[in-house]
């Protein structure tokens, strides 16, 4: 056991915390409010710059090669900072290309993704199918030499911004993922409303034309490739929640240790104490859980189990965190003056995201074949 | 960072797993079970001296005290798979009074205790609450004075849990009136067998008998008070702090949710398995859930130990999660066996042999004892996230 972080990963850990603090100030960050994207295009470059949209890209094609636990820790960082969520889609989108793209596409992509200068957004959930492809309405037919795409795909994030979009679409008995350029006729991105204001999209497919290149891996086949990102960006996105729930612990600690009633300081009060201590306990329970996964995944290890708690638990963590931070900030913390509510949206929006707890917890207990006969 | 087994970590569990499946025989844990703490019964006897001649009651012990020089780690290691495989637990002389001694005893005294401890021919009773003095502990009230050569002892412990059995008592006293509370306390080493003591039973609802023991005018060689003379109260925090490492170990949970599950597959109850019915699957998942969590805290606890730090925080969160967690899987755990779950551990018909209903009545003494659960928060958030005191 090492519970440690690695000097190089401190390095990265404390030139990210650097880099977020000085770059998302107070009025930087109300005038992302009214922009499509939620940033600007200076900030964009200075990440790009930092080779963060790379940082786990193969070295081939312009990225660093570096682990899902490396990535991880990088993604503490901006969960801390509740930096614009656009940074963990880019990174997905990046991670989605090279797990299912051909060659051709991985060199057409990646290159670009990991200089800032492309996006690609993920594009599977429907309406009424997240997890079960036999649910998905979207279909995707053969026409002459390519394809035609027909469906609608709903909370893609960052849609908006994307150059492009990873859609998967049921082909026959399987389900096969395209890469649906923004512009292609029949394409329609309409922009949905969100609590954490994180710019999802609804993305219309009217009978979309592609090229036979359009086809990521075989046809029929993606769905395992599918599945196994979403486990991945699982894991990736509860990185990102125990530094969200990291900078929640510590600011209520402060101010409870500030914040003066009766004479007093409301941190000397013990039913405040029980509080802080159930949410520290919960914190360090999630990052372990979480550095586990990642590192399991990094190893090459079966991480299955460890994901499935890593999300399950993390999620009610994060939410049950800041729900507490609102109660003990009081009015102070409800104020949208105040970044509290950033946190507390951002947590709930990532519970429900790749998985809910309960959803993590069925898919725990049949791996646990409960079942007579061994069955899940 | 590494979440996994270290080689030798590896090895070494392999080695104590060997070792119990070997010796942990379902003779000795029937045995243990009618025995509870009156004492040990002849195969358990045999099975500690089997652990003292291997040095293995001194994992983290450095070589000369005859321990094996290994990390917190390793010993994490050890008692987890000693509780999963359902073996006696280590005695308190071992996690909590002898690693005390070696911080703060004399180089006289760590030669005059600590091998008799580590090879079991000493076993101590851990004398600090008083009927008035439980979580204010400094409010302890039973004194020594000095008498010539001797410390004369007068007062009364309660909750003196194996003073029955015990060899000797390990005693927070007052030996300085005339300072403030925190300050006036020592600890004393009083053997069992002096005259002036008497020890009265308390039966508790898990089982476990304590004691309330007396002390009247006992008399014990000056050089039995370890450490220096008032600082006592921080002696006994830090040896709550130790004994807080082996609270966190989640083996024992392992073992009975590994048990829950075998019972689950092997049930059908008003004619439906019971692995297919919702609530069970999702009651298994969240305690499977909440158990590695548990591991994860009291593994880093361990781990902190191995990097010289202190772990106050860490231990008190492992203390507090795992204990609250032990009465929700007993909880959740009986609901599971339904109408079976009531049955007591000697009752034949008793599914996991009435273990999970022995933990439901011995989880509040965990989380009430050792630093209550409520102090144990105070502690994380006062000394852990800075919180002010006043």
């Amino acid at each position: 056991m090492d519970f440690g972080t690695g000097v190089d990963q401190q390095a990265v850990q404390a030139a990210a915390r650097r880099f977020l603090a000085a770059e998302i100030t107070r009025e930087r960050r109300r005038a992302w409010e009214t922009t499509a994207e939620g940033h600007d295009a200076e900030f964009w470059s200075g990440v790009a710059q930092l080779g963060w949209f790379g940082y786990g890209l193969p070295r081939e094609y312009g990225g660093e090669g570096a682990s899902l636990l490396d990535l991880g820790l990088l993604l503490e960082e901006c969960g801390r900072f509740v930096a614009p969520f656009a940074i963990f889609s880019t990174i997905a989108g990046g991670l989605g290309v090279a797990a299912l793209g051909t060659v051709a596409q991985k060199r057409d992509w990646l290159p670009l993704i990991a200089r800032g200068e492309s996006r690609v957004a993920l594009a599977v959930a429907e309406k009424a199918a997240a997890a079960n492809p036999s649910a998905f309405q979207t279909t995707v037919r053969s026409r002459r030499r390519g394809f035609v795409v027909r469906g609608e795909k709903r909370y893609v994030l960052q849609g908006v911004a994307a150059d492009a979009f990873v859609v998967a679409a049921r082909d026959g008995r399987g389900v096969s993922a395209l890469i649906v350029p923004a512009g292609a006729p029949g394409v329609t991105v309409v922009p949905a409303r969100t609590f954490a204001h994180d710019r999802q999209c609804v993305l219309r497919l009217d009978d979309v034309v592609l090229p036979a290149t359009a086809l990521a891996g075989m046809r029929g086949a993606a769905w395992p490739r599918l599945e196994r990102l979403r486990r991945r960006f699982a894991a990736l996105l509860c990185a990102e929640m125990i530094g969200g729930a990291d900078a929640v612990l510590d600011m209520t600690a402060r101010y409870v240790s500030e914040r003066e009633q009766f004479g007093v300081k409301i941190g000397t009060f013990q039913a405040v104490q029980q509080m802080i201590a159930g949410m520290a306990i919960e914190l360090e329970g999630a990052r372990h859980v979480t550095r586990q996964a990642l590192w399991r995944l990094a190893e090459g290890l079966a991480a299955e189990r460890e994901i499935a708690i890593a999300k399950a638990w993390t999620g009610r963590a994060y939410v049950s965190i800041t729900l507490a931070a609102h109660q003990l900030h009081g009015g102070a913390g409800y104020v949208v003056d105040h970044d509290l509510h950033r946190y507390s949206a951002r947590a709930k929006e990532a519970e429900l995201r790749f998985g809910s707890p309960e959803e993590w917890l069925e898919d725990l207990a049949g791996r646990l074949r409960l079942a007579p006969d061994g069955r899940r | 960072m590494r979440y996994a087994d270290a080689p030798e970590q590896q090895a070494w569990r392999q080695e104590v797993r060997r070792f119990v499946r070997r010796n942990v025989t379902p003779a000795l844990r029937a045995e243990l079970r009618a025995h509870g703490n009156e004492g040990e019964g002849p195969l358990a006897r045999a099975f500690h001296r089997q652990i003292f001649d291997k040095g293995w009651w001194g994992i983290a012990w450095p070589t000369e005290f005859g321990g094996l020089g290994k990390s917190a780690v390793a010993q994490y290691i050890f008692v987890e798979e000693m509780e999963a495989a359902g073996a006696p637990a280590m005695r308190l002389s071992i996690t909590s009074v002898a690693p005390t001694i070696r911080r703060v005893g004399t180089e006289a005294q760590k030669e005059r205790w600590l091998r008799p401890i580590l090879h079991g021919e000493i076993d101590f009773a851990i004398g600090y609450s008083e009927p008035d003095a439980g979580t204010d502990l400094a409010a302890l009230k039973t004194r020594a004075l000095l008498d010539g050569d001797e410390w004369v002892v007068n007062g009364q412990k309660i909750w003196n849990t194996g003073a029955h059995t015990a060899t000797h008592n390990w005693l927070a006293v007052r030996t300085e009136p005339d300072v403030p509370k925190h300050k006036g306390i020592s600890l004393l080493i009083v053997p069992m067998d002096r005259p002036g003591i008497t020890v009265q039973g308390l039966e508790t609802w898990s089982g476990i008998r304590t004691n309330a023991v007396f002390f009247e005018d006992v008399r014990v060689p000056r050089d039995y008070l370890i450490g220096e003379r008032g600082n006592g109260f921080y002696y006994v925090m830090m040896a709550l702090d130790f004994e807080r490492i082996t609270l966190g170990s989640t083996g024992l949970l392992r073992r009975l949710l590994e048990d829950l599950k075998a019972f689950v597959r092997g049930t059908v109850r008003d004619g439906r398995p019971l692995g297919a019915v919702p609530w069970v699957r999702r009651a298994i998942a969240d305690l499977e859930m909440r158990v590695e969590v548990g591991r994860q805290l009291g593994l880093l606890n361990a781990w902190l130990i191995d990097q010289g730090i202190v772990p106050t925080k860490e231990g008190s969160m492992a203390k507090v999660y795992v204990t609250e967690l032990n009465a929700q899987l007993a909880s959740v755990g009986m609901e599971i066996l339904g109408l079976a779950g009531q049955l007591a551990p000697d009752d034949p018909a008793a599914p996991l042999h009435g273990r999970l209903q022995w933990l439901y009545t011995t989880a509040p003494l965990q989380r009430f004892g050792g630093g209550t659960n409520e102090i144990q928060r105070c502690i994380i958030a006062q000394r852990g996230l800075g919180l002010p005191r006043k």
